[in-house]
């Protein structure tokens, strides 16, 4: 049994957290909320993503998974208004989710679960530094580096946190200092990114006000924000490039 | 070609897609045969450039690279290198095949028969020096890495296996088990639509994969015990037991317990006997190799395929385009951190 209901823009922000990784996700079911574990075809990045029942105005669960079509949803939720509710029943007979958005009725045929990719394992790393800051300053360093180059640096120096693309010809770096930050943890960090995958990510964190990035050398970076007011959060960890010498 | 115990093993089909991130040693030898026997004309040619000089091997492995590549797999060739002292009668045996297969092909061919004609083409195949020379250069070119074994190149790439550094082989012998390779895969380098011999009938062939443990566990046997099914059936070093199927060697084997047994029995001798179960066992490998995938170096591609053996620019710079995509990139994935 599932039955929910919640802020259509909250959830439409919270399936675009997904989205920007895959096309299809697994949707854990409990009492307790959703849970999506999910890694892109590439094996490059993955996504953990669990919303609260507290996100919903509305939540009766039992234990269930179910499989959605990511992109279906994103069509929904492209035409619903500011501050609607969408209330959400599952049919488990026919495994079709039906929506009520807006005076509109959807009936989405789900997916079977074991169709799509399984969950991944999560690695457990210790990662020597962290810098919490606004999402929007990470947006801003990467779109900056999308402009010259398709990968860039993320790094500690003491103090500093820097963000760097070097391209062919040029390069641009922005530096924020302990200050310009929310906190700063210092440790050897330097690795670079591939900023196909970074820009999707810094997408839906932009929107966060505070972003936490943990770094290592020439390792994963996790990026995590809360989603859903609080009620929820995300958290991406996306695999290094390979500095070539 | 291999030791014929192919009927008592189970298997189970798979997707390339499911060898996603593996590391797959390739029988080199075995594959281009493959493709010198499957890659031909209706009437049994093969691929030829404008000088005469066969090219079904470098299509095999530019087109049916690439896709394997694309679905995520790592190959590395492993090329044979000299065979054990033994194998000297069934290499002359074949070659003997080979000549005969020859002389009926042109004879099928002069009388206009083109399923016997594509039949004995088949049979005609031969990897020559040239035929290895020219694919490890395309290899090398497309960024695919090669081993040299210093014996035989199934028992190198399931060293290999067994070391931890490629996690499948990839052959249509059954070889590779008897040298102890946990995993087999078949059908991996020939797999889509192939026709059955004889019959205008098309079959949709899929990779699968053999697991040694579990078909010892089946069987009710040990490795060794395997070996010497291997050798009544007759394996490519001796001519087995006249009149043991595989059905008859393990029940054989499973009475008497061992080949030794087998022979005292029944009075037989085979010759090297324990020469060759050592050599199943412990055969000559190296540890002299590197395994690393590279950008395909597309011109020199380009230059060879186009260039020396008239392949068509367009669809080869549409294949490059599709391997770039996949290897040697200097991106790593999530499973490294594991």
């Amino acid at each position: 049994m599932f039955k929910a209901t919640i802020d259509a823009d909250i959830l439409k922000t919270a399936i675009e957290t997904l989205s920007v990784l895959v096309d299809e996700a697994r949707f854990r079911i409990s009492p307790e909320g959703i849970v999506v574990r999910a890694v892109d075809p590439a094996n490059v990045a993955m996504v953990s993503f669990d919303l609260n029942s507290s996100a919903f105005d509305e939540f009766n669960a039992d234990d269930s998974e179910i499989g959605m079509d990511l992109s279906k949803i994103n069509d929904i939720f492209s035409v619903a208004g500011r501050d609607e509710k969408v209330v959400m029943e599952l049919d488990e007979m026919s495994q079709k989710m039906s929506l009520h958005l807006g005076g509109l009725s959807y009936t989405l045929a789900l997916l079977d679960p074991s169709t799509i990719r399984a969950e991944p394992r999560i690695p457990q790393l210790e990662l020597p530094a962290e810098v919490v800051l606004n999402g929007k300053d990470l947006q801003r360093a990467v779109k900056a580096a999308e402009k010259i180059s398709d990968h860039m640096l993320l790094g500690i120096d003491e103090d500093v946190f820097y963000m760097e693309a070097e391209g062919d010809t040029d390069r641009v770096r922005l530096d924020m200092t302990r200050d310009s930050l929310i906190d700063l943890k210092s440790g050897e960090a330097r690795s670079l990114f591939s900023l196909d995958y970074l820009s999707d990510i810094v997408k839906p964190a932009s929107r966060s006000n505070e972003v936490t990035v943990e770094l290592g050398k020439d390792f994963p970076v996790k990026i995590g924000f809360a989603i859903a007011n609080g009620a929820g959060k995300v958290g991406y960890l996306l695999a290094p490039r390979i500095e070539s010498d | 070609m291999g030791v014929d115990i192919g009927e008592l093993l189970k298997r189970s089909t798979i997707e390339v897609s499911d060898l996603s991130l593996n590391v797959v040693a390739i029988d080199a030898f075995n594959t281009l045969y493959q493709f010198l026997s499957i890659i031909r004309q209706r009437d049994g040619t093969p691929l030829k450039d404008s000088q005469g000089n066969i090219t079904s091997h470098l299509s095999g492995i530019l087109y049916r690279m690439t896709n394997i590549v694309e679905a995520g797999v790592k190959p590395v060739f492993v090329f044979d290198g000299k065979p054990p002292e033994f194998k000297y009668s069934t290499i002359q045996k074949r070659t003997e095949v080979r000549e005969n297969a020859k002389a009926k092909w042109a004879e099928a061919k002069e009388q206009g028969l083109a399923e016997e004609a594509y039949k004995y083409a088949q049979a005609s195949a031969r990897v020559d020096a040239t035929i290895v020379e020219d694919s490890k250069k395309l290899l090398t070119a497309m960024g695919i890495p090669y081993v040299d074994a210093p014996s035989e190149g199934e028992a190198q790439a399931a060293y290999m296996v067994k070391k931890g550094d490629a996690d499948r082989i990839a052959s249509q012998d059954y070889d590779s088990l008897l040298f102890g390779s946990p995993k087999v895969v078949r059908n991996l380098t020939v797999s889509g639509k192939r026709k059955l011999p004889k019959k205008n009938i098309y079959v949709d062939v899929k990779p699968e994969l053999i697991d040694l443990k579990e078909n010892l566990d089946e069987l009710g046997i040990n490795q060794s015990q395997l070996i010497d099914i291997a050798l009544c059936v007759g394996t490519d070093y001796n001519d087995g037991i006249e009149g043991v199927g595989p059905k008859t060697a393990l029940k054989l084997v499973k009475e008497y317990g061992s080949i030794e047994n087998i022979l005292q029995e029944k009075g037989l001798e085979i010759e090297n006997l324990e020469g060759i179960k050592e050599f199943f066992k412990s055969p000559p490998v190296t540890d002299d190799y590197s395994l690393k995938w590279n950008k395909p170096d597309s011109s020199a591609v380009i230059s060879f395929l186009c260039g020396e053996h008239d392949f068509s620019e367009d669809r080869v710079t549409k294949a490059l385009e599709r391997l770039e995509a996949s290897l040697g990139s200097d991106q790593s994935t999530l499973d490294k951190w594991f």
